[in-house]
């Protein structure tokens, strides 16, 4: 009987705080049904089925943990508000002679019931909006929709475990303040004004730095692959900074505006400018919280739209430029038994056999072959010194990267023209160059004019046209391409280099360790929409695979010990790997930037509400000391935009600073287009700053109705 | 010459729903005159309050007329207002009424800021005003860092510093000891004394001895006054404190 009295009042309780309980339990439901969405989406075997789905799972497990860490954070964020504004209303109890043991038991019961809306709506909700979400996903994948309701029992489960565990950890910790709580303290402390803000000095100068050194990484980040661990390291000093400097930094430039007696005491500044030095006090970390959000959504959404809108684009520029639909890479290896031990050795296949070979199997698929041009080349990364080209080894990407270093790729001329259509010739001795991007230097900046690799000299000669194609992988922040008289010439360098190798290292990690040139072919189909259909990637690599074995074995080659790889790059296959890939990435970036909103709507309410109240005192005595309603409004309203705006411009900062180095990241991604990333930067930036401003409004709304 | 009349005041309260009135103010006349420092008292209830918050332009009456400097203030539009009470009237309060965001010195410089005076002109009214009330060491303190009586007389230099025409107290000393009563009511007499006209309400006889005039008021109504004459403060006191048994006891026959 005495339990259903605590229930009763802990329900009226809730209801008669709704404006706190209701954005409490939305968190949570909101969060509890996202988490859950992107759980099911990791496991749906149905997806990573999709043709290039099989990244789909880790992406969105990345998802998971990115929404399990924010609602960590914002179910104690919203706890604890809701404990501050309630810790009178516990006292009272107190005070009015029930136990805090009774207040417990209440306590209990108020949080058992928003936990269980919560948790219980937010899987309602997460199992509703999977389908909406697997059919959003299924269209930006280009892919037929997955139909059928999808409920894994596991997810749930491990969803409602998981945030009942939460919520089980946020209630002990309001218990224990409960029995620390002493209602005295809490009566006698009411009247007592707020401390003068001080300002941290320790910390404005950590803020200074920190901001510093984060925005010095970032613009001067020079390779695309040294972008990856600078990035990280920019992006928790700005944050570290970004904290401090709201701490500390707000504080000390209110005082120096506070100081000049010209500026403070106007009509207009004089009360804003000591209003905002207690806001700032109380509302920095929310405030840096909301800037670091609003970053967040704005780095995530502006890449992850460029990624998905550029992908015909970035695969059009792999195949250069849409003139080649496959590149085949071909070798077979040899391995016998010398002395008990395994050696083996590369052979090449001739051009007419994998040619013979690639059309039967085109063929097989239901297309045939237009063009078939040999792009033989030598692509890896030298570091000069004294003229002298050698392979540079240490691939670390913590390691620096020492000058003198750049990717190369060597061509032969007679490929060079084939697939380029031009008709280049060389002077004797010499060697034509281009540049992969076409903001990169001379290549003289970093090649000596006059050169040798694996022995062979060589003269850089003029420039040619570039070829459009992207080296998997970019080390450097420039590459070149070198064209070399033949395809002699490029062999020869490959055995020299190999033969430096051999000296340098020797023994085992030959096998690691070695030159060689890439027998590869630029092939056009007839058809290659009808070849998408039938093939996923794999199938026709394996069969063109099977046919090279088959014609070895024909040729004598001792079956147990000899192998043909082929290393197959189609068009079609990249496509439907890469929407996979930046679909779900888009995808996801979507759904974190609306649960990133959410949190920073949450953030700004509860803001609002604590202001509030806290305002309206003061509203009152400007109006008795000879304010108008209007102006006081009026100073209100400006301290407020200020405050609201101040994250915002700060995220235009940040990102303004990341732009260049998430350009070169990009770029590592094969995302070669620039103006599509300011493009989508730039509208990313507008569109969160429109849905700001909605949130503004709305929550303004709720901070205006308790200030009157 | 009379500074402020007020005559035939009436102020009826309606509940919101309409249901209910209050008679508040029944019919209240009387004047100030120019260097005057007027006592009003009253038990709680009694209207001195709504009176004051009319006289203060927070309010209008139902009926009746105030006139300030023979300026009605009823005439004033809305707008104006805000401006008519900053540069005509200053204000003391009961609970001080002090922003604590400001430091005392920028406490009693607002009404100033908010009347557009020029920043280099600040400095040389605030010192005079500050020596006399002796804050002039606590200007750089905020108000959690000062006493009661200290809070107050802050308020005092705030409501003088705009050479108001009349200064409204609204239980200036009810929320202080007795000594920084004394303080603040000698303050009251010096400023008085150099001409500045004051209209007090209080429950304190004791405050209420210090002036030159007390008013009563009982049920919405002036019941009874008391000129000081040639009295001193004790004879004042004694005068006021049998008015005010008259009025708690015989008065009600009347």
């Amino acid at each position: 009987m005495k339990l259903g009295l605590f229930f009763r009042l802990a329900c009226s309780n809730i209801r008669k705080n709704h404006q706190l309980y209701v954005p409490h339990i939305l968190a949570g439901t909101g969060l509890t049904g996202v988490f859950y969405v992107m759980l099911t989406l990791a496991n749906d075997e149905r997806l990573e089925n999709i043709k290039g789905g099989y990244a789909i799972p880790a992406i969105m497990s990345i998802g998971c943990v990115v929404v399990a860490i924010l609602s960590v954070i914002l179910v104690f964020f919203t706890n604890s508000f809701l404990m501050k504004q309630r810790t009178r209303e516990y006292g009272m109890y107190n005070v009015l002679g029930m136990e805090k043991r009774h207040v417990g038991h209440i306590m209990f019961f108020e949080n058992l019931i928003s936990t269980v809306i919560s948790i219980v709506s937010g899987v309602l909700f997460g199992m509703l909006i999977y389908k909406l979400c697997c059919m959003f996903i299924c269209k930006m994948l280009h892919v037929e929709t997955i139909l059928g309701f999808y409920v894994d029992p596991w997810c749930v489960l491990k969803t409602i475990g998981g945030f009942a565990a939460m919520y089980l950890a946020a209630f002990l910790w309001n218990r224990f303040r409960l029995a620390r709580l002493r209602p005295v303290e809490l009566l006698a402390s009411a009247g007592t004004g707020e401390k003068e803000p001080k300002v941290k000095w320790i910390l404005l100068v950590i803020g200074l730095a920190t901001l510093g050194a984060g925005y010095y990484i970032a613009l001067t980040v020079e390779t695309p692959l040294r972008a990856i661990p600078n990035f990280f390291k920019a992006v928790i000093l700005v944050i570290i900074g970004t904290y401090a400097l709201f701490l500390a930094g707000s504080i000390a430039f209110l005082k120096l505006l506070r100081k000049n007696k010209e500026f403070y005491y106007r009509r207009k500044n004089m009360i804003a400018v000591s209003d905002l030095l207690y806001r700032m006090k109380q509302n920095a970390i929310g405030l840096a919280s909301i800037a670091i959000l609003a970053t967040g959504v704005i780095v995530m959404m502006s890449t992850t739209v460029c990624l998905y809108t550029g992908t015909e684009e970035t695969i059009k520029k792999y195949f250069l430029d849409g003139d080649s639909d496959v590149f085949v890479k071909t070798y077979g290896r040899y391995s016998e038994e010398k002395d008990g031990k395994w050696e083996s050795y590369h052979f090449q296949l001739p051009e007419e056999t994998v040619r013979e070979l690639l059309e039967k199997t085109v063929k097989e698929y239901g297309s045939e072959v237009v063009s078939f041009k040999p792009m033989r080349n030598l692509s890896d990364v030298f570091h000069f010194e004294n003229g002298k080209g050698t392979i540079y080894q240490t691939r670390s990407s913590f390691a620096l990267i020492p000058e003198g270093t750049v990717q190369l790729i060597i061509i032969p001329l007679e490929d060079y023209n084939g697939i380029s259509g031009q008709s280049v010739t060389l002077e004797n001795g010499e060697v034509g160059w281009f540049a992969l991007s076409d903001d990169s230097p001379e290549i003289t900046k970093t090649v000596p004019k006059q050169f040798t690799i694996g022995g062979q000299s060589m003269t850089i000669g003029n420039k040619v046209k570039k070829l459009s194609l992207t080296p998997g992988e970019a080390y450097t922040a420039d590459t070149y391409g070198i064209i070399v008289p033949s395809l002699e010439k490029l062999e020869a360098i490959v055995d020299g280099l190999d033969r430096e190798l051999d000296e340098e290292y020797g023994g085992d990690s030959r096998y690691y360790l070695y030159a060689s040139v890439n027998y590869t072919y630029s092939v056009q189909v007839a058809d290659p929409k009808k070849l998408a259909e039938v093939d996923t990637e794999q199938q026709m690599s394996s069969t063109f695979g099977t046919y090279l074995h088959d014609r070895l074995v024909e040729l004598g080659y001792d079956e147990d010990h000899t192998d043909a790889y082929a290393y197959w790059d189609s068009s079609w296959g990249m496509r439907n790997e890469l929407f996979a890939m930046y679909g779900s990435l888009f995808f996801l970036g979507i759904l974190l930037s609306m649960v990133f909103l959410f949190a920073t709507a949450l953030i700004i309410y509860y803001k609002q509400i604590s202001e509030g109240y806290d305002d309206r005192g003061r509203f009152q005595i400007l109006q008795k000391v000879g304010m108008t309603q209007k102006e006081t409004k009026g100073t209100i309203r400006r301290q407020i935009v200020i405050v609201f705006f101040l994250p915002l411009v700060t995220a235009v900062i940040h990102m303004i600073v990341a732009y260049p180095v998430i350009r070169k990241l990009l770029k590592l991604l094969m995302m070669p287009n620039d103006t599509l990333f300011l493009l989508c930067t730039a509208a990313t930036v507008v569109a969160f700053a429109l849905i700001y401003m909605v949130i503004y409004r709305l929550t303004a709304r709720t901070y205006y109705r308790i200030v009157r | 010459m009379s500074i402020l009349e007020v005559s035939n005041l009436k102020k009826i309260y309606t509940t919101r729903f309409g249901g209910n009135k209050v008679q508040a103010l029944t019919n209240v006349t009387f004047t100030v005159e120019k260097g005057e420092y007027v006592a009003i008292m009253g038990e709680s209830g009694s209207g001195k309050t709504t009176l004051l918050n009319i006289l203060a332009a927070l309010d209008r009456p139902t009926a009746g007329k105030v006139i300030l400097e023979g300026k009605e203030l009823s005439g004033i539009k809305e707008s104006e207002m805000a401006t008519f009470r900053r540069e005509n009237l200053g204000f003391v309060f009961q609970e001080f009424n002090l922003l604590d965001t400001f430091s005392i010195r920028d406490n009693i410089l607002l009404p100033l800021v908010l009347n557009g005076a020029k920043p280099s002109e600040l400095e040389g009214k605030l010192q005079p005003i500050a020596e006399r009330l002796g804050i002039s060491d606590l200007l750089a303190k905020f108000p959690y860092e000062v006493s009661g009586g200290q809070k107050q007389r802050t308020a005092v230099a705030r409501a003088l510093i705009t050479d108001p025409k009349l200064i409204l107290a609204d239980e200036p000393t009810g929320a202080l000891d007795s000594k920084s009563t004394d303080d603040l009511l000698r303050v009251f007499r010096d400023i008085n004394s150099q001409g500045q006209t004051i209209l007090m309400v209080t429950h304190s006889t004791k405050a209420a001895s210090h002036a030159s005039r007390v008013l009563f008021i009982r049920d919405g109504e002036v019941f009874h006054q008391i000129y000081r004459g040639d009295c001193t403060n004790e004879q004042l006191y004694q005068k006021i404190s049998d008015t005010l048994t008259l009025l708690t006891t015989g008065g009600e026959k009347r």
